[in-house]
């Protein structure tokens, strides 16, 4: 799992960092109770200030999606358990979000589902 | 005229061992590394290795050698020769410290990073981890038993010196306090986002420092701790018997501990 940054992006480097981060957990390639690296070491290895991490770590702190505790690090939190109806809701939110794409991009309805079957397998 | 012959000998002496030290890495000293680590060597990851094992064996090397010129200078001014295994140690221990410095360069290429926390846990065995904390808790007890009850005589006949054991105690927290800076620096020094090959070369490199400084900042304060217990030896026979061996075993445990093999554990690829 490796996170990158560019840094002729446009995008605020805390952002790039924060937005990879966020996906990993969300997607599940990051299960809860992760440890991930130490601001520090996190900081030395893209070769920005440790700072910019700390700010990143902070973010997905308030959005609870990582767990600091002193002594022990940064850790992936435990998924919050959703209503029916919340995860209904944010499912209806992503499927416009990505039909919204799929009609930018010129795709149909048809060959934007059989994307997502094949993103799926 | 006899002093000046010695004191080119000794840096003739002390020259040759740093120039020796400058050569190219022997195929076998390769295959001992390869070994601890269980590394597989690989023309990717080669050089990286070679490159870190002739670095590091440079700066100490330099260091043993400025340890001994510190010491056997003074005595050969006085038409004497005397070696000091501490004196050589320390400056062993300060090459190594040099040496890492000189590694934490940052990588070129583009910037990237592996979410794999690097921990001491992670490149050291347990023994490893907990023998400097262990020496250097033996050192702050002898020192604190000698505060809270009379001590016998020591071989010149006067009682130790409390500043004797505040010279002990302070060593021993430099020692702690260097290891431990250069143990997070080692482990902070960024990675390469490579193939799996030279990754494993990398952490095999983190691992071989840490071994090194945790084991010669061990064999320091255990140094320290020797003295201590000669100081608290009731007679001189006892006292001779713990610095000789102390002169001899503190070295040998040193080595012993920075030469035991490890394999770090791998990371999760991608």
């Amino acid at each position: 799992m490796i996170v990158e940054y560019d840094p002729n992006s446009p995008v605020p480097p805390y952002e790039q960092v924060r937005a990879q981060l966020a996906t990993m957990i969300g997607s599940g390639v990051l299960p809860p109770g992760t440890q991930l690296p130490s601001i520090r070491q996190l900081a030395a290895d893209l070769g920005v200030a440790t700072g910019t991490i700390a700010r990143v770590y902070r973010e997905l702190e308030a959005d609870g999606l990582v767990v600091s505790r002193v002594r022990h690090g940064t850790t992936v939190a435990a998924r919050p358990s959703l209503s029916r109806a919340e995860v209904a809701d944010r499912l209806a939110e992503a499927a416009r979000t990505y039909l919204a794409t799929a009609r930018l991009l010129g795709a149909d309805l048809d060959t934007a589902v059989t994307a997502l079957r094949t993103a799926a397998d | 005229m006899v002093q000046l012959v010695y004191v080119t000998a000794a840096l003739a002496v002390a020259l040759l061992v740093y120039a020796a030290a400058d050569g190219p890495v022997s195929r076998a000293r390769l295959g001992r590394f390869a070994r601890r680590h269980a590394l597989w060597l690989t023309v990717d990851n080669g050089p990286r290795v070679i490159a870190y094992l002739a670095a590091t064996r440079r700066w100490r090397a330099a260091g043993v050698t400025f340890g001994f010129v510190l010491y056997t200078l003074p005595w050969l001014a006085e038409d004497r020769f005397g070696v000091n295994f501490t004196y050589l140690l320390a400056g062993w221990f300060a090459g190594a410290l040099l040496a890492e410095a000189r590694l934490a360069r940052p990588v070129a290429g583009p910037r990237a990073a592996s979410l794999l926390p690097r921990t001491p846990a992670r490149y050291l065995p347990p023994l490893l981890r907990w023998a400097l904390p262990a020496a250097a808790l033996l050192c702050l007890v002898l020192a604190g038993s000698h505060a809270l009850r009379p001590q016998p005589p020591s071989l010149t006949g006067a009682a130790p010196s409390p500043a004797r054991y505040a010279v002990w105690l302070g060593t021993t927290a430099v020692v702690l306090l260097l290891v431990r800076l250069a143990t997070r620096a080692v482990l902070h020094r960024p990675q390469p986002v490579a193939a799996p090959d030279v990754v494993a070369a990398d952490d095999a490199v983190r691992s071989r420092s840490l071994h090194v400084l945790a084991a010669a900042g061990t064999a320091l304060v255990l140094y320290c701790v020797v003295a201590e217990l000669a100081l608290l030896a009731g007679d001189e026979a006892t006292a001779v018997v713990l610095i000789m061996a102390g002169a001899v075993g503190v070295p040998l445990l040193g080595w012993r501990l920075a030469t035991r093999p490890w394999t770090v554990a791998a990371g999760a690829a991608g």
